[in-house]
């Protein structure tokens, strides 16, 4: 089992050469939750915000989903990448909390995101727009597509592991990847490049 | 199953990367969200023991594990912030301790686990004065929540905010913790005022103009880095735009205007209550006039 621990185990000689409290799973004693937790975060977080969850409501769904997986780590069988893993919880609370929120939802504002580091406020115009430009493309997804576009493109997943974590058959994420392909190539061709003052 | 998306999807690989960067939370929101996991982790072995469903459908029983280095600066805009050093063996001796009391395992748990995370803290906290074995003899406020809704528990630690009483919306409803005004610290990184910034944008979205209004008022008596000026304009003119606070909001505007970056939040403000300005400084500026101005554009009607 040591072989295919996920990366954040894989300092934890214990994880290694105890059993398992549960059968099959990890030893979720001997994980170092901060750890983990700090390994996932930005993940978990940049996802939801990605999947359209308000952001006011991001923190309390981060908060859920590392609860989820606190509770679900004894369960994990190395079958599947931890970051699958991790993908998985949080599509899955992160869909509720879309559900759940749906009366305030609402497209990602770019205008809000904040800037990624006090230190680059010179960085390319054409970085930030084509970024802006992907972000934008993202907000205007409906639903369906928006979850694919977001493993697939924004956090660059393998179609074998966008249709796992969304439970679709890899056929449909194909012909969506193609959908979304050809529709993020024509906003990237139509956006203007440079913009005035 | 071909895939011919990879080729494409690598040519933009600097900008997904920049895309994604631009999701991600700041160090403060980070250590925000994980003291409130820390904070829930004992309140689920308590709801478990007690026989309420546990948060998020945690295990029962389940103790909170791991923590980083012993020592490790906390990093969150608020300065009652906990560090979370939890060393192993502590830790096992906490399970021991717990499991011996089966009738108290939840409070003796959350204590030791509430006592080891809070006990190195560099600033002392009001509510934590008693040394760590002293704190584990008593009932620690934290572990006097498990049996509250989640909802509630997971939105405030009250380690967090020690030195103000809940705040309720006028419905009487408990609020995220988020949305409250911080404590600022004395300097604020950039991750710090950005937290705040953002908190208080999160504030406005959510109604609550007045409190976005406090978050960005005491950013400016704080101070900061001064590399997020123009997004604290837009979002001080919009707060003031929603309170009715239409001149101060077009003085606001007029400032932000005035700023080399405040340009990028013209559209912005176009269609906020300070659009007039936005007329105003298209007509100078079509006539050749830079408008500089700070003061009041217009008298109340």
């Amino acid at each position: 089992m040591s072989s295919a621990l996920p990366r954040p185990f894989a300092s934890l000689p214990s994880i290694a050469d105890e059993p398992a409290l549960s059968s099959g799973g990890l030893d979720v004693q001997n994980i170092d939750f901060k750890e983990f937790f700090d390994e996932h975060v930005a993940l978990v977080w940049r996802l939801l915000r990605a999947m359209g969850v308000p952001e006011a409501h991001v923190p309390d769904a981060t908060q859920e989903v590392f609860l989820v997986a606190h509770a679900k780590l004894g369960e994990f069988e190395g079958r599947s990448k931890m970051s699958t893993w991790m993908y998985a919880i949080t599509y899955r609370v992160g869909a509720n909390a879309r559900r759940r929120y749906r009366r305030e939802a609402r497209h990602l504002d770019v205008e809000d995101l904040p800037l990624v580091s006090p230190d680059a406020p010179e960085r390319t115009l054409m970085g930030k727009q084509t970024a802006e430009i992907v972000l934008g493309f993202l907000s205007k997804l409906e639903v369906g597509m928006r979850d694919v576009f977001v493993l697939r493109f924004l956090e660059e997943r393998s179609l074998a592991e966008t249709a796992e974590v969304l439970g679709i058959g890899i056929n449909t994420v194909s012909s969506r990847v193609r959908l979304l392909r050809a529709g993020l190539e024509r906003a990237l061709s139509e956006q203007p490049r440079e913009e005035g003052p | 199953m071909t895939d011919d998306s990879g080729e494409f999807i690598a040519t933009l690989r600097a900008d997904l990367a920049e895309a994604r960067a631009r999701l991600e939370p700041a160090s403060a929101a980070r250590d925000d969200v994980f003291r409130k996991i820390a904070a829930a982790l004992p309140a689920v072995a308590g709801a478990a023991a007690a026989g309420a469903p546990p948060v998020g459908g945690a295990a029962a029983g389940a103790p909170p594990v791991g923590a980083p280095p012993v020592g490790a600066p906390p990093v969150g805009a608020l300065p009652d912030a906990i560090s979370l050093p939890m060393k192993p063996i502590a830790q096992a001796l906490a399970v021991k301790v717990a499991v011996s009391s089966a009738v108290s395992i939840a409070l003796v748990g959350g204590a030791v686990t509430w006592a080891k995370w809070t006990a190195p803290a560099p600033a002392p906290e009001p509510l934590s004065t008693a040394s760590p074995a002293t704190e584990v003899a008593r009932p620690p406020t934290p572990s006097s929540e498990p049996t509250s809704r989640p909802e509630a528990q997971h939105h405030e630690t009250p380690a967090s905010l020690p030195d103000r009483p809940p705040a309720k919306d006028p419905r009487g409803r408990p609020r995220a913790g988020e949305m409250r005004p911080a404590v600022a610290s004395p300097s604020l990184d950039f991750d710090q005022e950005l937290a705040q910034l953002r908190r208080a944008q999160a504030a406005l979205r959510d109604g609550q103009a007045r409190l976005a209004l406090a978050l960005i008022e005491r950013l400016d008596a704080v101070g900061g880095t001064g590399a997020l000026l123009a997004e604290r304009g837009i979002t001080r003119v919009l707060s003031l735009c929603a309170l009715g606070r239409e001149q101060e909001a077009l003085r606001a505007a007029g400032a932000l205007l005035e700023r080399a970056d405040g340009a990028v939040y013209r559209s912005r403000l176009a269609t906020s209550c300070a659009r007039e300005l936005i007329e105003e400084t298209a007509g100078d500026e079509s006539t050749g006039v830079r408008t500089q101005s700070s003061g009041p554009i217009r008298k109340e009607p």
